[in-house]
């Protein structure tokens, strides 16, 4: 059964990239929770979803990131949506969440928001 | 290409692990109906958001033992209708009022935005309580039918059951 894949990459200047895949829906968004919950603890702030390979978000999954925003931005940092998908997009869209979370389409935009200023 | 009538019916039991399955079914359901593809991504949204709501708040309580959410879709030439019954903890939708997203945001509300969506795709939802526990949740949105089928999603799987019934329209 399809479920949800991570993938956590430390990039230079205190920013992580995490690459989802898969389904992020009721059943596995704890797993991404646990997942920033754990970059929190080592004291970094700036988070890169990729979600280009991301199939499905649910509003559990987009939860996520509306719990996890204000502990980021509070610290400085703050959570980058890179390239989702168009079924993804339009959930966001749904939602209005596009038009509160920075979202951008390549990671070379998304490092330039954290270190170009913007954050 | 005659527009078809088709009715299924699925059980699942209160498992947040099958709902790849419940968004499988509908998906495939509304293939074989033959419902445009937009239409169809938003239905299998609502039904997915109106199923883990059930499973994670409307079966809270209920940790021992089993329970089964029932979903019932119609879809004919101008609509698609799903019925979920469930015998969770009484739930009213219509006594929540539709969020602010901005400030769910900023207070780091993570919850609560199932509804907002279910609302948001679809064209009715109507919740009604009967006694024994009995939770029906009816969701309709008014579609357009697409001009060849696509294939969408592989239906039931081995948590599930399903038996369907298909006519084409005269």
């Amino acid at each position: 059964m399809a479920g949800l894949r991570l993938k956590k990459r430390e990039l230079s200047d205190g920013i992580v990239l995490i690459s989802a895949s898969g389904f992020l829906d009721a059943h596995t968004f704890e797993e991404l929770e646990s997942l920033i919950e754990d970059i929190f603890k080592k004291k970094i702030y700036r988070i890169i979803v990729q979600m280009d390979k991301l199939d499905y978000i649910s509003s559990a999954g987009a939860g996520v990131f509306i719990g996890a925003v204000g502990t980021a931005t509070s610290h400085g940092g703050n959570i980058v949506l890179l390239s989702p998908s168009p079924n993804v997009k339009e959930v966001l869209d749904l939602l209005g969440l596009s038009q509160i979370f920075p979202l951008v389409y390549t990671q070379d935009d998304a490092v330039e928001y954290f270190v170009g200023g913007k954050k | 290409m005659k527009p078809r009538v088709v009715e299924d019916e699925f059980v699942v039991s209160n498992k947040t692990e099958n709902l790849s399955q419940v968004r499988d079914f509908v998906g495939h359901v509304l293939t074989r109906a033959r419902i445009n593809e937009t239409d169809a991504r938003h239905i299998v949204l609502a039904v997915d958001e109106a199923v883990s709501n059930i499973i994670r708040h409307g079966y809270e309580e209920f940790t021992r033992g089993t329970r089964t959410v029932q979903m019932h879709i119609h879809a004919d030439t101008t609509r698609v209708e799903v019925v979920l019954r469930d015998s969770g903890r009484k739930f009213d939708p219509n006594s929540v009022p539709s969020p602010c997203i901005a400030d769910h945001v900023k207070l780091g509300r993570r919850y609560g935005l199932g509804l907002f969506l279910m609302r948001r795709v679809m064209d009715e939802v109507k919740y009604v309580f009967k006694s024994r526990a009995e939770n029906t949740l009816t969701m309709v949105k008014y579609v357009e039918r697409s001009g060849k089928e696509k294939q969408r999603g592989s239906g039931g799987g081995k948590n599930g059951r399903s038996k369907a019934q298909e006519a084409r329209t005269e």
